[in-house]
């Protein structure tokens, strides 16, 4: 998977393109906006990482033109402008995420991994925090502390809800919003008796409580 | 020391006009009484010249007949030594006989009387003569008359000068109240309109020095995000390459150094995040806050709040085995009068603190209560607590409790304090309400509506 990275300090340039290089992508690395508006007509790159203050041309001035001209290529910003002013002029502009300086690799990764899958269409086929998995197409859940089991439509769609975003806390109302239609009568411990009986499929540590708030499934 | 212009003006015009008064009024009254006395001798002069050109009988007859017409300047004339002829008045003075023609004071007995002795025909002379006590009462009445509109005058006077230094004066007080009000970070210029020409050149210059000042905190906040840059960037590269290394296989006691020197890469990186919050919270601009209410909101429900931090927080508070979480919320939405980043970033530190000085398997509890129209939200931890005389102390920026061994970056409740500060709420840091040890931080914020 071919990607560009735009960014003109030399440090960070060189880390962030071997760790991407150890992640498997190949990337292409330019130091300013005009090489980058180059790059960008004379090769087809699956994800864009834009520096926003850049010689030559601003990255926001470079994302603008791209999304003007009609490319729909992902762009992930990562900029040390941390003020909610620019975050949101960034992803109005066009970005599809926007990642904050200094950042781990990791998270970095992850966000990239984030942004193809949504650009793919539907979600991934397999829903996984790295602890438990979910396969919306045969509704089978599988996990480290139990043998595969194949899920109700209600038990599906609360874990579904909560493996969408692990490490999102849902509350009682939100997931009942998500698991019964409108209309629907709904038991006031029916939210309780669901996640009762998929910890009793899954282990009891695969959907956690957060006392007060609601439930998640944890983080990968 | 200072003074008011108002004032000062007022007394000294006051006292210069009183005195002015006071001066002109006695030298009109001496100045009227004199000239009285002066018309007073002139009247005695022309008598005389009548009384000259008379003889002793017919002057007798006069005096005899018309004692009483004369009531009005009371002049009388007589022999200064009576013929034998002359009537005998019943008020003949005893003039002295060495009396020379010409004006002349007299005592006799008690009283006194000015005297014009003149020659009459036939050679004999006459007094014509007033009595001064007559002559002092009327001159005293017409020096009274001269100075009786300056006394209605001048009250009038003082009174209208004082309402005109009021009125002269008013704009003064208005641009005085005007920048009183202001907001401390406000540097727009003052208007100079309507302003009197002794003063603008004050206002110009305090414009020029607001002009400096705003040009001064811009680059303070230009300052501020050059650094974050600056900064940011090689601790991305420095935490990038380290990052790496934990890719590869390293003998164990080399991977024991990485782990340290991740711990202090992000511990610095959490001290950079922090360091340029609490700048850029303390030059924040009221006006560009008000910029961005359209982008985000300044109305923040409380119970999002809590799970966006609860959501950011678990995994320490796991990895401590702490109890993390929400203890009686109201049902309802509760909304508070700030944009989502302060609040969030109001809970996170006093969530990040609790989690940092409770004990392993310890309990905290974030919770919600309103109170007069304001929303209280508390922090309650089951740490050590706070000594009551630290507890306005650990506010300050890197202020931190001696004895603790926590790797705090010290600005936590400096940029709550901050933020607080600039939202209309406040911090109390007491202990637990239950008797318990622990700590009690407990946020007020205005409700929005």
């Amino acid at each position: 998977m071919r990607l560009l990275l735009v960014e003109d300090d030399a440090m960070i340039g060189e880390a962030l393109e071997a760790t991407l290089r150890e992640a498997s992508y190949a990337v292409d690395w330019v130091r300013d906006g005009l090489m980058a508006t180059t790059a960008l007509k004379t090769h087809d790159y699956e994800l864009v990482l834009l520096d926003l203050g850049l010689p030559g041309k601003d990255g926001i001035t470079l994302l603008r033109q791209l999304r003007e001209d009609g490319h729909a290529t992902p762009v992930v910003i990562i900029t040390a402008r941390d003020n909610v002013e620019d975050r949101i002029l960034g992803l109005d502009v066009g970005a599809d995420d926007y990642v904050l300086k200094p950042f781990d690799a990791k998270e970095l990764l992850a966000r990239m991994r984030a942004v193809l899958r949504r650009k793919a269409g539907a979600a991934a086929p397999v829903l996984s925090n790295g602890i438990v998995s979910l396969d919306p197409a045969t509704h089978q859940a599988t996990s480290p502390e139990a043998e595969p089991s194949i899920l109700s439509n209600r038990e599906f769609a609360l874990l579904n809800a909560l493996m969408v975003r692990p490490g999102a806390i849902l509350s009682r109302s939100e997931l009942e919003d998500r698991v019964y239609g409108w209309g629907e009568e709904v038991d006031s411990n029916a939210i309780e008796f669901l996640i009762y009986t998929l910890r009793k499929k899954l282990g009891s540590s695969a959907i956690q409580n957060v006392r007060g708030v609601g439930w998640m499934v944890a983080q990968a | 020391m200072s003074y008011s212009i108002r004032k000062r003006l007022s007394w000294s015009l006051s006292l210069s006009i009183v005195l002015v008064a006071t001066i002109s009024g006695g030298l009109s009254y001496v100045g009227a009484r004199i000239k009285a006395n002066d018309r007073q001798d002139d009247t005695l002069r022309q008598v005389a010249q009548l009384v000259r050109l008379q003889t002793p009988d017919m002057l007798s007859v006069r005096e005899a007949g018309n004692d009483d017409d004369t009531t009005d300047y009371h002049i009388g004339i007589e022999p200064i030594n009576p013929p034998p002829n002359w009537p005998a008045s019943h008020e003949q003075r005893q003039w002295p006989s060495n009396l020379s023609p010409g004006m002349h004071s007299v005592q006799l007995d008690d009283d006194n009387y000015q005297v014009m002795v003149t020659p009459v025909k036939g050679g004999a002379l006459f007094a014509v003569f007033q009595e001064t006590d007559i002559r002092k009462h009327i001159a005293n009445a017409s020096a009274w008359r001269a100075i009786v509109p300056l006394l209605i005058l001048i009250p009038i006077l003082l009174l209208v000068v004082n309402d005109l230094l009021r009125r002269l004066l008013a704009p003064i007080n208005e641009l005085s109240q005007a920048v009183n009000h202001r907001d401390n970070d406000d540097t727009s210029a003052l208007p100079l309109l309507l302003l009197p020409t002794e003063v603008q050149p004050v206002v110009l210059a305090t414009n020029r020095l607001l002009s400096r000042l705003g040009e001064s905190m811009q680059a303070q906040r230009r300052f501020i995000a050059d650094a974050a840059h600056e900064l940011r960037s090689p601790m991305t590269a420095l935490s990038l390459q380290a990052q790496r290394l934990e890719a590869i296989a390293l003998p164990a006691d080399a991977r024991v150094r990485l782990q340290a020197l991740l711990t202090g890469i992000t511990r610095t990186r959490h001290l950079l995040d922090q360091l340029l919050n609490l700048a850029r919270i303390q030059n924040a601009m009221p006006a560009s806050a008000n910029k961005s209410a359209s982008a985000a909101p300044l109305t923040t429900p409380v119970k999002a709040s809590f799970t966006r931090v609860l959501e950011n927080t678990l995994n320490g508070a796991r990895t401590k085995q702490i109890d993390l979480g929400v203890s009686d919320a109201p049902a309802d939405e509760v909304n508070v009068r700030a944009n989502e980043d302060n609040l969030d970033s109001i809970v996170r530190n006093l969530v990040d603190n609790a989690i940092r000085y409770t004990p392993k398997g310890g309990q905290i509890d974030v919770s919600l209560r309103i109170e007069h129209a304001h929303a209280i939200i508390s922090v309650q931890d089951s740490g050590p607590g706070i000594e009551p005389s630290e507890r306005l102390r650990v506010l300050d920026p890197f202020y931190r409790v001696l004895g603790t061994e926590q790797l705090g970056t010290g600005l936590g409740l400096a940029i709550v304090s901050t933020l607080l500060q600039q939202l209309n709420g406040s911090l109390v840091l007491t202990d637990r309400a239950d008797g318990g040890t622990g700590l009690l931080a407990q946020v007020r914020l205005p409700l929005a509506h």
